[in-house]
């Protein structure tokens, strides 16, 4: 075992970097004890420090493997590139931040894969650490490579480097995995493993039993509630409460992976939610409430919580922050409840700029609740509003990419019946074909097809109180590959990890040559996993089983290039693969 | 409405947390401990902590100040607020303010320990930093033991520990503000009597 690191060496490298506070630890609900005995675990986000601890997902993991008494959950940052320079050349090993612990002397490390483009920041934290980025390369000394999260159901890019990948819901699978831990101390690493592949929701690649397939939990109430949560000690992206109100969607869109694999619908009762706040606004201190889903709006029990909660947030002037609203003046109204300040703006996504592509795209939003959202935003006193996009969606043509400046100028108009400043911010996003969507097998738009749509659109924006931005087509392009690329990919990354890459989804950092290069010297042709997939190829995730059928995906495929819609699952079952679990 | 004085200490791994960060960090505490702050005016309310003279990233505070202003039903919550600070902070003293005079006002003088890696070095950073503080009629009183140089100088919001660390960089006794460990014992206004740095308590 490695000695934990002092605190004279911590400080001595702490002078030397940015934001140290990043790297201290000692927040309000940090656990700064190892449970004797324990199986321990180091929670890993690939990411800063700032965006991680954003992250819902980890607070309720860590609140949880922590509530064992058989396990111990810390946690680690991606170091920011110049505290990777200062402790290399100090020579110390990245610890965690609780007991400032080597993380090779933890039982496992987990990352969780939110986003392809922090991948290089796994191979950082690994490098940092002492461990062998291969799995094949490691000792019985090294800790057992835990991932979750969405990319561990398209796996391949990361099998190399990755032990054991835990598919569907942590609170159903990690538990198990740390008995396991647990029971298996000091025994060897493969063993470990074979015994871990038994585990529902696991998988070990060339060693789990195939298809591999995603685990929930059913019921929500029944499981672990949080009434902990870790309060950073400087700002972060998302610096409040959060609770999640229900797992999964309904909703169908057919560009949306999250909707696909967070299914079935799960939902929590009001009275479980709002105690679970009062619980953790108390325990915190934080004055501001969010409620997580992927579509808060069509939560059931939405309504009934709000006119309980705004009771409960003004006794000590707490507040709610909005759920990212649907588009209809419904949404609009419940915001201009809660927000009597209309500070800021509202955010839409109407995703597509016409109803031609709203449909192909199954997004269930009509220019009539358009309109009557951002009327209903001006008519309450909003000044602006921020609309997401995105281009390169399939049957995409230029009347739809114009569309967009038209519901820009749109929104405008709109506004200025209303007397309002209509400041219009408008993202569009680049349309990645995700894994396990109707979309999976379309092509994705060229790097040069994105700027030439992106030019389109910014050209006939001639209002100066229309900004638009929108994401830069290579770290798109590069989304794109590890979205849909295979096993051969993990040469690439190694390769451009070496060159220096990281954070690659921070521009500022984002070297798309070094890219290129890596490409070209190890021999692989990244437009592969781009470009259109016959429907009866192999997919590299097909091995992984999220729930939701082939069947159904072909479908909707089909249905999206007949332009036709499909019903709200709330309205009735579309037998996605889940019907015979789903209560709704 | 009560006006409350903190005097706390920042130590350890905490003196990596930005200044910035600590009214936020007080206000948190605070909720948690059961007490109330007041609420600004104006069309972003925020609770209201003054905390002056900031106190750089990596230097300890042994006793730093900062005035809340209080719900009254809830000022004597403030005896718990130990229990509910994030690990590298602890409150030493409180009491209450009777008056109106900013906090920043109130500060006029600083004292500061310089640990140096050797005696040498301690000794050329004493003739820097004497005679440029002199020069600015800022130094109150300085002296050296061994490694460590103890000073106390007038306008802390300047002669603070970023200008000592500028002025031994400039003259290049260290390379950075690794090669020096710093403590601010004290801040707050120079007592005639005793010639000690008080905190202001009314």
């Amino acid at each position: 075992m490695q000695q934990t690191i002092g605190v004279d060496k911590l400080k001595y490298i702490l002078s030397q970097v940015k934001h140290p506070s990043r790297y201290i630890g000692g927040e309000w609900g940090a656990i700064c004890e190892q449970k004797a005995n324990s199986a321990t675990i180091c929670l890993a986000f690939p990411d800063l420090y700032e965006v991680g601890m954003s992250y819902l997902g980890f607070q309720i993991l860590y609140s949880l493997i922590n509530s064992l008494p058989y396990a111990t959950a810390e946690r680690v940052y991606a170091p920011w590139v110049d505290a990777e320079t200062v402790i290399r050349k100090e020579n110390t090993p990245l610890w965690s931040l609780e007991t400032k612990n080597p993380l090779k002397n933890f039982d496992a490390i987990g990352f969780t894969l939110q986003y392809e483009l922090s991948y290089t920041n796994i191979l950082t934290i690994l490098s940092l650490a002492n461990i062998a980025f291969r799995s094949d390369k490691r000792t019985d000394d090294d800790p057992i490579i835990v991932a979750g999260g969405v990319g561990a159901l398209y796996p391949a890019p990361l099998e190399a480097f990755v032990d054991v990948f835990l598919l569907g819901d942590g609170e159903a699978t990690l538990p198990r995995l740390m008995k396991v831990l647990k029971e298996m101390k000091g025994q060897s690493r493969d063993a470990k493993l074979k015994e871990i592949a038994k585990i529902k929701g696991a998988y070990v690649p060339h060693c789990s039993v195939l298809p591999a397939t995603r685990v929930i939990v059913e019921n929500l109430e029944n499981e672990f509630i949080p009434n902990t949560m870790i309060v950073p000690n400087t700002s972060i992206v998302h610096d409040r409460v959060a609770v999640q109100v229900f797992k999964g969607c309904t909703r169908g869109c057919r560009f949306c992976q999250a909707g696909i694999i967070d299914r079935p619908v799960r939902e929590r009762n009001s009275k479980s939610v709002l105690q679970q706040i009062e619980n953790l606004l108390k325990f915190t201190g934080w004055d501001e409430v969010g409620l997580l889903s992927l579509a808060t709006c069509d939560w059931s029990c939405l309504k009934e919580t709000l006119d309980k909660l705004s009771e409960y947030l003004a006794k000590d002037k707490d507040r709610l922050s909005l759920p990212s609203l649907r588009v209809d003046a419904f949404s609009v109204g419940m915001a201009a409840t809660l927000e009597k300040l209309r500070k800021g703006g509202l955010t839409f996504a109407p995703e597509a700029g016409t109803q031609r592509l709203r449909d192909v795209i199954n997004k269930g939003v009509t220019d009539n609740d358009i309109n009557d959202a951002l009327t209903s935003t001006f008519e309450h006193g909003w000044d602006r509003v921020k609309l997401y996009f995105m281009m390169g969606l399939p049957t995409e043509t230029d009347e739809d990419l114009d569309g967009i400046t038209e519901i820009c100028n749109r929104a405008f108009s709109i506004a200025k019946q209303y007397k309002r400043r209509g400041d219009i911010n408008v993202s569009v996003a680049g349309f990645v074909p995700k894994p396990h969507t109707p979309f999976q097998w379309e092509k994705q738009a060229t790097i040069e097809e994105l700027w030439e749509k992106g030019k389109r659109i910014k050209h006939s924006i001639k209002n100066k109180h229309i900004s638009l931005s929108y994401h830069e087509p290579e770290q798109t392009f590069l989304e794109g590959v590890f979205a849909r690329g295979d096993n051969k990919l993990s040469d690439v990354l190694e390769c451009v990890w070496n060159m220096g890459e990281r954070f690659d989804g921070w521009t500022e950092h984002f070297n798309f040559e070094n890219w290129r290069k890596a490409f070209a010297e190890t021999g692989i042709e990244p437009t592969t996993y781009t470009r259109k997939i016959n429907l009866s190829d192999t997919l590299p995730w097909d091995h992984i089983n999220v729930g939701v059928t082939k069947e159904f995906l072909l479908e909707e495929r089909e249905k999206a290039y007949m332009t036709e819609t499909t019903h709200d699952c709330r309205q009735g079952c579309n037998a996605c693969g889940w019907q015979d679990i789903c209560k709704k | 409405m009560s006006r409350i004085r903190i005097i706390f200490s920042k130590t350890g791994l905490a003196t990596y947390i930005n200044h910035q960060d600590l009214p936020i960090i007080f206000s948190r505490s605070l909720k948690r401990t059961g007490v109330n702050l007041e609420f600004t005016q104006g069309f972003s309310p925020h609770p209201r902590l003054s905390f002056s003279v900031a106190l750089a990233i990596g230097v300890e505070g042994k006793a730093e100040v900062a005035d809340f202003w209080v719900e009254d039903e809830t000022v004597q919550n403030i005896s718990r607020i130990n229990d509910f600070l994030p690990e590298g902070f602890r409150v030493l003293d409180y009491f209450e303010i009777h008056n109106d005079f900013l906090l920043g006002k109130q500060i006029k003088a600083a004292n500061y320990d310089l640990a140096f890696k050797d005696v040498t070095l301690a000794q050329k950073a004493q003739e820097i930093l004497c005679e440029k503080l002199t020069e600015e009629n800022a130094l109150v009183r300085m002296e050296t033991k061994e490694n460590v140089i103890c000073l106390t100088v007038l306008l802390p919001e300047r002669f603070s520990a970023s200008y000592f660390v500028k002025q031994l960089k400039e003259n290049e006794i260290i390379s950075g503000w690794q090669d020096i460990k710093m403590t601010r014992n004290a801040i707050g206004k120079i007592d005639e009597v005793t010639n000690e740095i008080m905190v202001p308590r009314s």
